[in-house]
Formats: C-alpha cells, sequence, structure tokens
C-alpha cells in the first residue's frame, strides 16, 4: 500500500470528502454570520509540488493564512487563506466599527469553521481526529505553504491538493480552504471508504 | 529582462546576460545561489527538504527537492555549461519558520534543518558562503541577475536589500 497510486476515482471520492466537509464549515459560518455562504466547486488536484503555489493564487501572491494542524487518525493541515481586503469586511461584518483586531476575528472564524469541517472528517472515517489551535500568519503565499508541503511530500513529488472556496455574498468575501494530507493519511483514508463500499 | 521562476524544487542554470533567477515566496525552502564571477554564469535552485534518502527516486524527480542532492546537482549543471569551479561564490536565503505549530518533534522547524543541511552540503563539496538570510518567520523572494551577480532578497512590508 506504501506506493499505491491516486486514481481518478479515488480523487472523485476525495472531493465528496472535501465537498461534505466544505458543506458543514459553510453552515457553521452562516450561522455566526447570519448570512447566506456560498461553496464554489471544490477543487480536488493531484499536483507535483513545485506547481502548488501557482493553483492556490500566485508564490507571491500576499494572504493572511490560519493555519491547523491535525493529527490522530489522520495527518495533515489545514489553512484558510483570505486576502487582507477580505480579513477587513470579515472583520467588519462581524464585529462592525468595534476595534479589535481584524486577524484575531478571521483567526476565531476559521477555527469554527475547521472544527466543522474537521468533525464532519471524523464522523465520516468513524475515527478520531485532533486539531491544534489556530495560528495567524500575513505573508506570500509561497512562504505559507512550503513548509506544509515539504511534510506531506516528503517522500513522493506530488500531493492531492482538497480545496474550497467560500463566498459570503452579501458582503463579496471570499475565502479559500485547503486540506492537505499526509500519504499515508490519504491511502488509510481511501481504504476505508473502500471497505465500507464493500459491505 | 527575462525573468525566469524557479519554483518549489526546481533547478536552472544561465549564462544569459538578461536573464534573471527568481525564487518567489520562500518560507522554509532555502533559496541557493551559485555565480561564477570570471565567466558570469549562475545557477539557482529551491530546495524544499534537507535529506533525500528517504525520497521516491525516478527519473522525472524534481532536481532541486533535496539539499544533499541539489547542491552537487547544481555543481554540475553549471560546469556543464563553462562555469569554473574555483571561481564560484555561493549565497543562501530562506529557511523561516511561518508557523511554530509544524507539529512537534522531528518535523518541527524544517526552515532550519534546511539551512543546516545545505551548509553540510556545501561544505562536502568545499564551497563558503559568502552572504546569507535565513532564519526568522518572515516570507523572502529572492532574485539574480546573472549579468552583475547581484542578489537581491525581498521581505513583505519591506525594502529589497542587496545581499
Amino acid at each position: 500500500m506504501v506506493n499505491r497510486k491516486i486514481t481518478k476515482y479515488d480523487l472523485d471520492i476525495l472531493g465528496e470528502v472535501g465537498n461534505i466537509g466544505a458543506g458543514n464549515a459553510a453552515t457553521a459560518l452562516s450561522q455566526i454570520l447570519n448570512k447566506k455562504v456560498l461553496l464554489n466547486i471544490p477543487m480536488v488536484k493531484l499536483c507535483k509540488l513545485n506547481e502548488i503555489a501557482d493553483i492556490l493564487g500566485g508564490p507571491e501572491e500576499i494572504r493572511t493564512a490560519v493555519f491547523f494542524g491535525i493529527n490522530q487518525a489522520l495527518n495533515g493541515y489545514i489553512l484558510f487563506m483570505i486576502t487582507d481586503d477580505d480579513a477587513a469586511k470579515i472583520k467588519r461584518a462581524v464585529a462592525g466599527d468595534y476595534e479589535i483586531d481584524p486577524n484575531s476575528v478571521v483567526s476565531e472564524i476559521a477555527n469554527i469553521i475547521s472544527g466543522a469541517y474537521v468533525g464532519s472528517l471524523a464522523t465520516m472515517i468513524n475515527n478520531t481526529i485532533d486539531i491544534t489551535p489556530p495560528e495567524v500568519c500575513q505573508d506570500m503565499v509561497g512562504s505559507l505553504i512550503d513548509a506544509l508541503i515539504a511534510n506531506v511530500c516528503s517522500v513522493a513529488d506530488k500531493t492531492v491538493i482538497i480545496g474550497t472556496n467560500l463566498v459570503i455574498n452579501e458582503e463579496e468575501i471570499s475565502g479559500f480552504y485547503v486540506l492537505l494530507l499526509e500519504k499515508e493519511s490519504l491511502d488509510s483514508m481511501l481504504d476505508y471508504f473502500y471497505s465500507i463500499s464493500k459491505m | 529582462m527575462n525573468n525566469i521562476n524557479v519554483g518549489m524544487g526546481e533547478l536552472h542554470v544561465s549564462k544569459s546576460s538578461s536573464t534573471v533567477l527568481v525564487a518567489p515566496g520562500l518560507g522554509s525552502c532555502i533559496g541557493l545561489i551559485m555565480y561564477d564571477y570570471m565567466n558570469r554564469i549562475g545557477g539557482m535552485v529551491h530546495v524544499v527538504l534537507p535529506d533525500s534518502s528517504n525520497a521516491n527516486k525516478s527519473p522525472n524527480s524534481l532536481p532541486g527537492k533535496y539539499a544533499d542532492t541539489a547542491i552537487p546537482s547544481l555543481l554540475e549543471n553549471l560546469v556543464k555549461i563553462g562555469a569554473s569551479r574555483s571561481s564560484i561564490i555561493v549565497k543562501i536565503a530562506g529557511g523561516a519558520q511561518m508557523f511554530s505549530l509544524e507539529k512537534g518533534g522531528n518535523v518541527l522547524n524544517i526552515g532550519m534543518r534546511n539551512t543546516i543541511a545545505v551548509k553540510a552540503a556545501l561544505a562536502k563539496e568545499n564551497l563558503i558562503i559568502k552572504a546569507c538570510d535565513t532564519g526568522g518567520n518572515k516570507g523572502r523572494t529572492c532574485k539574480l541577475e546573472i549579468s552583475t551577480g547581484k542578489v537581491y532578497v525581498r521581505s513583505i512590508g519591506q525594502q529589497e536589500v542587496e545581499l
């Protein structure tokens, strides 16, 4: 199983997983903001590591990112990325003119939606997943993701990116949500889905 | 000017005076530059990981991904297009730690492990680092002008500085 090749069918399954996770995340976000949240078509791609930064917006683009590590049944990372303008808009939507650091608002929002996302992943695989506290950082996309990619691509040159765009329509805010899993976690998750589909 | 992006794991060499090699958005990765002042030939690798011992080796593998193999490979490619080993200088940038929680244990601070591995690989080739800008918690973009050999580093919210 170590060198399992990811097939197109596997990608479809992972896309559905991302879709369900992001669906729960969107519901949670919609409840906090009391606004309609839309999900764009999820992105699932098997990418070579030198292409990833371009796919996520361009290596030198500046984003506010909230980072989470996930462990236990699945090992990997979640990154929520948003432009600075949109971070300011989220702050306004949540806290109005109240003086508060937009980063802490974005971090709290990301924390809540990641909880919903990971919770639904855990339910799907019928296992426990732990999530670390959020960390916020503002920098270039390339620099935000390279350590995470280094960890998931330590053996192979390719990894699966499961991404979703969350759009709060009324406020014209969009944020990008990325799930990166280590190869063993991807394999064990796929194995689990194939095993229950045979029952 | 002809900008060439050196993405994660990539390796580029050039002797064309109009070329600028750019490693954009370096976080824990390292942009390593070798430049031959005599012949005006330069190259860059975008190192992602310290050690290739667990790697899946295939002919399509990215040549600049691991520090231990990227450095001999860059040197070889430079010599192939006419560089002379004795006049090569080395500069490095990157190796930051963007998030403190990048998992505990060995995986922690991959930027620092990259920096150490790069220095060790250079020592093996008897090359000395002329200038470096590593560590910290800021992303960097580094550039090499082939015509002059000048190296520039830029972080967000800061002026570009020559390394």
